[in-house]
C-alpha cells in the first residue's frame, strides 16, 4: 500500500509543478503586458499553452487515472460483487434513452460503476448538464444537472416512457427543457392528490404508468423525496434516477498529500453511494 | 361594429376550446374503457385456460366449471362492473376447486396459468385506476363552469366509475 501511495504522490507532484509553472508563466505574460512588453509577452503565449496543454494536463489526468484504477476502484471491489468500473462515466446516449433533460449544450460524465447490489443490477454515474445561454453579447452557462445518475433493473415490463418530475417553485419541468422532449407524452393526474403536489408525471401510456404507479411505490417516491431531490423515469424494465446532490465522487484532489486516511475518504463515498442505492431499491413490486 | 366581431370571434373561440375539450374527455374514456375490455378479455380467456387444466383433475365439479366457461356469452360483457365481478366469483369457485388438489397446485401450466392471472389482475387494476382518472377529468368538466355550458348543450351526462368489487376481490387469492 506504502509503495502505491508514494506512486501516487510523485505524481500528484508532478502534476502540481507543471500546473504551478503555467500559473506562473500565465502571471508573467499577463505582467507583461501590463509593463508593455509585448515582445515578451508573444514568446510567453507559446509556452504557456504547451505548458498548459502539453504537460499540466496529460498529467493531471493521469494522475486521476491512476487514483481511481489503484484506490477507488479497491475500495469498491470490497463492497460490490462482479463490478464493472469506469472512469469516463456513462455514455450520452444512454443517458439520454429516460429523456429526463430534454434539449442541453454540454453533457460531462465522470465514474461509471455497474454491477449487482441486493439482487438488484445497477448502473451509477456522476452527472453534469448544462445549457449554454447567449443573447449576442454575452453567454452564461446554466447547470441543469449535477449529481448522481442511477439505472436499476426493475421487475416491471413497460415498453412505453414514463417521467416524474418533482415540482419545484418556480417551475422545474420547464427549467429542464421538459416541453421540446415532450412531444409523445401527456401529463397524468394520480388519484393522490398528495402525490400530485409533490410529483408531475408524463407518460406515453397512461395503464403502463398506472402499472408502475401502485399506491405502494407512489408513497414510496414521496418518501424518498423527504430526503433527496431527484426526477426519474421508467422505460423498459429499467429505472432511471437522477439524483440532484451536487456530488462528484471518486475525485482526488490535487493539493492534499495521500496517506492512508485517503482510502477512508473513498470509503465514505462509497457508503454514500450505497446509501443512494438503499434508498432507491426501496421502490419495488410484489 | 368591430367590437361586436372581435367579441364574436372571441366567444366563437371559447366555444371551440369548450367542445373540444369535451370531446378529448369523452375519447381519453371511452379509450381507456376499451383497455378495460381488452384486459377483462384476457382475464377471461385465462380463468377458460385455467378450467381446462382443472378439468383434467377433477372430475365432480363439471356443473362450476361449465358455469365458467358459459360466461363468454353473457351479456354482462356490456357492463364492465358486472362482468368483473363474474370473473372474480368464476376464479373465486376455481380456486376453491383447486384447494382440494394439491396435485393440481403443483402443475407447471398452472402455476404458469396463475402467474399470469396474478400480472393481468395488476394491469387491469391499473387500467381501472386509468380510466377513473379520465371519469374524473371528465365529470369535472360536466358538471364545473364553464365547461358546464358546453356539456349542456352537448347532452354530455356524468359517466360512472368503474369501481373493483373490493369484498369479492378480497376473496379472490391467487397463490403461487
Amino acid at each position: 500500500m506504502e509503495i502505491i501511495l508514494k506512486e501516487l504522490n510523485d505524481m500528484r507532484h508532478k502534476a502540481m509543478l507543471f500546473q504551478l509553472i503555467s500559473i506562473g508563466l500565465t502571471v508573467l505574460a499577463f505582467l507583461c503586458i501590463l509593463t508593455g512588453a509585448i515582445q515578451v509577452f508573444i514568446i510567453l503565449i507559446p509556452l504557456v499553452l504547451i505548458s498548459y496543454f502539453g504537460f499540466t494536463k496529460s498529467s493531471i489526468k493521469k494522475y486521476k487515472e491512476s487514483y481511481k484504477a489503484k484506490i477507488v476502484q479497491a475500495v469498491l471491489s470490497k463492497h460490490f460483487n462482479q463490478i464493472h468500473y469506469d472512469q469516463e462515466g456513462i455514455s450520452q446516449s444512454e443517458f439520454d434513452q429516460c429523456e429526463l433533460f430534454g434539449t442541453y449544450s454540454n453533457f460531462y460524465s465522470s465514474d461509471l460503476i455497474r454491477g449487482t447490489y441486493q439482487n438488484h443490477g445497477f448502473t451509477f454515474s456522476d452527472v453534469l448538464v448544462q445549457q449554454v445561454h447567449s443573447n449576442g453579447k454575452s453567454t452564461y452557462t446554466e447547470t441543469i444537472f449535477k449529481g448522481s445518475f442511477f439505472i436499476i433493473d426493475i421487475n416491471r415490463d413497460t415498453a412505453t416512457l414514463t417521467k416524474i418530475y418533482e415540482r419545484k417553485f418556480f417551475g422545474g419541468e420547464e427549467r429542464r427543457g421538459l416541453f421540446s422532449s415532450l412531444t409523445k407524452c401527456e401529463k397524468l393526474k394520480t388519484e393522490s392528490n398528495l402525490f400530485n403536489d409533490e410529483f408531475a408525471v408524463y407518460t406515453e401510456n397512461g395503464v403502463d404508468a398506472f402499472y408502475l404507479l401502485t399506491p405502494k411505490v407512489m408513497e414510496t417516491l414521496l418518501n424518498i423525496k423527504l430526503r433527496l431531490d431527484f426526477s426519474c423515469a421508467f422505460l423498459d424494465n429499467k429505472l432511471y434516477m437522477a439524483i440532484e446532490n451536487e456530488e462528484d465522487h471518486f475525485e482526488p484532489s490535487l493539493f492534499s498529500n495521500l496517506d492512508e486516511s485517503v482510502f477512508d475518504k473513498e470509503e465514505v463515498a462509497c457508503e454514500q453511494l450505497i446509501e443512494l442505492l438503499k434508498q432507491i431499491i426501496k421502490i419495488e413490486w410484489n | 361594429m368591430e367590437i361586436g366581431l372581435i367579441v364574436l370571434i372571441l366567444v366563437s373561440v371559447f366555444l371551440i376550446v369548450l367542445y373540444n375539450g369535451m370531446i378529448k374527455a369523452r375519447i381519453k374514456v371511452q379509450e381507456s374503457g376499451s383497455t378495460i375490455d381488452i384486459l377483462l378479455n384476457k382475464r377471461f380467456d385465462l380463468i377458460s385456460n385455467l378450467v381446462e387444466v382443472v378439468k383434467g383433475y377433477s372430475k365432480h365439479e363439471q356443473d362450476v366449471l361449465n358455469k365458467v366457461v358459459e360466461l363468454r356469452n353473457t351479456k354482462k360483457k356490456v357492463n364492465k362492473n358486472a362482468y368483473n365481478n363474474e370473473l372474480n366469483n368464476a376464479e373465486n369457485q376455481l380456486m376453491v376447486i383447486a384447494e382440494a388438489y394439491p396435485d393440481l397446485k403443483a402443475d407447471t401450466l398452472y402455476l404458469e396459468l396463475m402467474k399470469q392471472m396474478s400480472d393481468i389482475e395488476e394491469q387491469l387494476q391499473a387500467a381501472r385506476r386509468f380510466y377513473n382518472a379520465n371519469v374524473s377529468d371528465y365529470n369535472n368538466k360536466v358538471e364545473t363552469f364553464p365547461s358546464s355550458i358546453m356539456a349542456k348543450m352537448m347532452k354530455a351526462k356524468r359517466r360512472a366509475y368503474f369501481a373493483a368489487d373490493e369484498e369479492a376481490k378480497g376473496n379472490v387469492q391467487v397463490k403461487l
